[in-house]
């Protein structure tokens, strides 16, 4: 699974790091960022829960 | 050119009377009236005020409000109102890209990290205000702690002092429900700009450590902000977080103190805070002007939309139906739209939940057991895009109470 975050459409909500801590981090504004694309077995259910929860829709997952 | 009315018809829109400044059904059960327009689908026409078109989905809002170039918050965001109110506070009612260039700095005075050195003092506020109301033995969860909370921590950290809390609480209060015509409206931005003025030109000789010292210090392409644009900043944030939050903690503890299973959950598993919240945010928020005027020729939902249209985003109504089975204080994912989506998303959600978050925490710590009176009505206040509770009363047991923050 590999997962990417659109710069250009998060607006530093957030979620994503509260949904899957070990997929993404914040930066100090809240941005969200990707802490490795290739997400790891366990982590991937986490992943898909902080998809639906990004308000803005900014992250994209796609499968192997 | 058509009127917006007329091309409602032709799409086959429904055609409602939403009246958020005269609908009196909003002071009984606000709630009812959100959602029954989603009843009508994602988009429909209302004839109140001056007409606007209503969106009432969450995909509908995205849209719109990921847009700003074809949907914008100019002249006015106040969409819904019988008169034109223009409310010129930075950066809401801007667009791109002059929105950003005054966003971005302030973005980092917001940010999560920058909240988080405050927890301590929001702590010290949650106490304070439950030892008086133990001194004082009722309360009335509104007036005592909802309200005082995000006043009394949004004044200090600006750099004001206690002794105009009372004073510029009431001010803001004027703010969110003063949008009867233009001349209310300056009349009360005038009255806040002069205020966050005199302390602005005081910090500007003597900076402290506190926002309106930070906000003298910003830069934008390397200039300094000038007096007007800061004034208009620094009373947005004034505006903006202080009947939002209190709103929503005062919604919030109306639901726990009506819902014994959910409040033990909180009591018994404090953890869960942070999800209860977005959960609880998700169905009783409205607050958030959200309006837009359309920049061009467009199609949405089948609907002819031309430049000027005004639509209102229904975001409340839209949170509530995303799903259809009741609340659940462990949600999770739980999408909604209560801070707002795209360019314009809160700048202060980052405090908004820290400052929900401890209150919870604090009191469910200190007061865990209470509830309302029996024969308890609430009552809310309403004229505005949202709704206020005018009151919470709560019963507490004074036998149980600090027990276990003791232990
Ligand atoms: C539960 C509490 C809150 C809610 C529900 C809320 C909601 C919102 C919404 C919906 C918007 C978007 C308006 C639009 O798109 O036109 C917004 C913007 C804003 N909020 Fe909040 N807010 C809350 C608390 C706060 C707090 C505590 C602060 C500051 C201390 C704050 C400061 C702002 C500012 C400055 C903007 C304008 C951002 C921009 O235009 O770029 N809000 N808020
Ligand atoms: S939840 Fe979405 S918008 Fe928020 S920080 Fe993560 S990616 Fe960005």
């Amino acid at each position: 699974m590999k997962v990417s975050i659109d710069p250009a459409v998060c607006q530093g909500h957030n979620v994503c790091t509260f949904s899957a801590p070990s997929v993404f981090e914040a930066d100090e504004n809240g941005y969200g960022h990707v802490v490795d694309p290739d997400v790891a077995p366990e982590f991937q259910e986490l992943a898909r829960v902080a998809v639906l929860n990004c308000p803005e829709g900014a992250i994209t997952i796609v499968e192997d | 050119m058509s009127t917006m009315q007329e091309r409602a018809a032709q799409a086959g829109l429904n055609t409602r009377v939403v009246d958020l400044e005269g609908d009196a059904r909003l002071g009984v059960d606000p709630f009812a009236v959100w959602d029954e327009l989603a009843d009508d689908g994602p988009l429909l026409y209302s004839t109140a005020g001056r007409g606007f078109f209503v969106a009432t989905d969450y995909d509908t809002i995205k849209d719109v409000l990921q847009d700003p170039a074809k949907w914008s918050s100019l002249p006015t965001s106040l969409t819904y109102t019988t008169h034109e109110v223009i409310n010129s506070f930075i950066p809401i009612a801007m667009d791109p890209p002059e929105h950003g260039r005054y966003r971005s700095p302030l973005i980092p005075l917001f940010g999560p990290r920058a909240v988080k050195r405050f927890d301590p003092h929001i702590r010290q506020v949650a106490n304070d205000l439950i030892d008086k109301i133990l001194a004082k033995g009722t309360c009335d969860y509104v007036i005592d702690f909802a309200s005082q909370l995000p006043a009394q921590f949004f004044l200090a950290w600006l750099g004001l002092g206690e002794e105009d809390a009372h004073h510029m609480h009431e001010l803001a209060n004027r703010a969110t429900f003063g949008f009867e015509d233009q001349s209310a409206r300056t009349s009360v931005e005038d009255d806040i700009g002069s205020v966050v003025r005199r302390l602005l030109e005081e910090r500007r000789d003597a900076p402290r450590d506190d926002l309106a010292s930070e906000l003298l210090a910003l830069r934008i392409d390397g200039e300094p902000i000038d007096m007007e644009s800061l004034v208009s900043i620094g009373s947005l944030a004034f505006v903006a977080g202080q009947d939002t939050t209190a709103g929503n903690l005062a919604y919030t503890m109306l639901h726990l103190s009506t819902h014994a299973e959910d409040r033990r959950r909180i009591v018994d598993d404090p953890g869960i805070i942070p999800l209860a919240l977005e959960e609880l945010t998700r169905l009783y928020n409205s607050g958030g002007p959200v309006g837009r005027i359309a920049t061009q020729d467009m199609e949405l939902h089948g609907t002819a939309i031309e430049p000027g249209d005004r639509i209102f985003l229904a975001r409340v109504t839209a949170d509530r139906s995303v799903y259809d089975d009741g609340v659940k204080l462990d949600r999770q994912p739980n999408r909604h739209t209560a801070f707002g989506l795209g360019p314009h998303r809160c700048l202060g959600v980052h405090i908004a939940r820290l400052e929900m978050q401890i209150a919870l925490e604090v009191w469910h710590q200190r007061l865990p057991n209470y509830r309302v009176p029996p024969g308890f009505v609430p009552e809310h206040r309403y004229g505005s895009f949202m709704q206020q509770l005018k009151s919470l009363p709560l019963e507490f047991d004074l036998e149980f109470h600090d027990k276990e923050a003791a232990s």
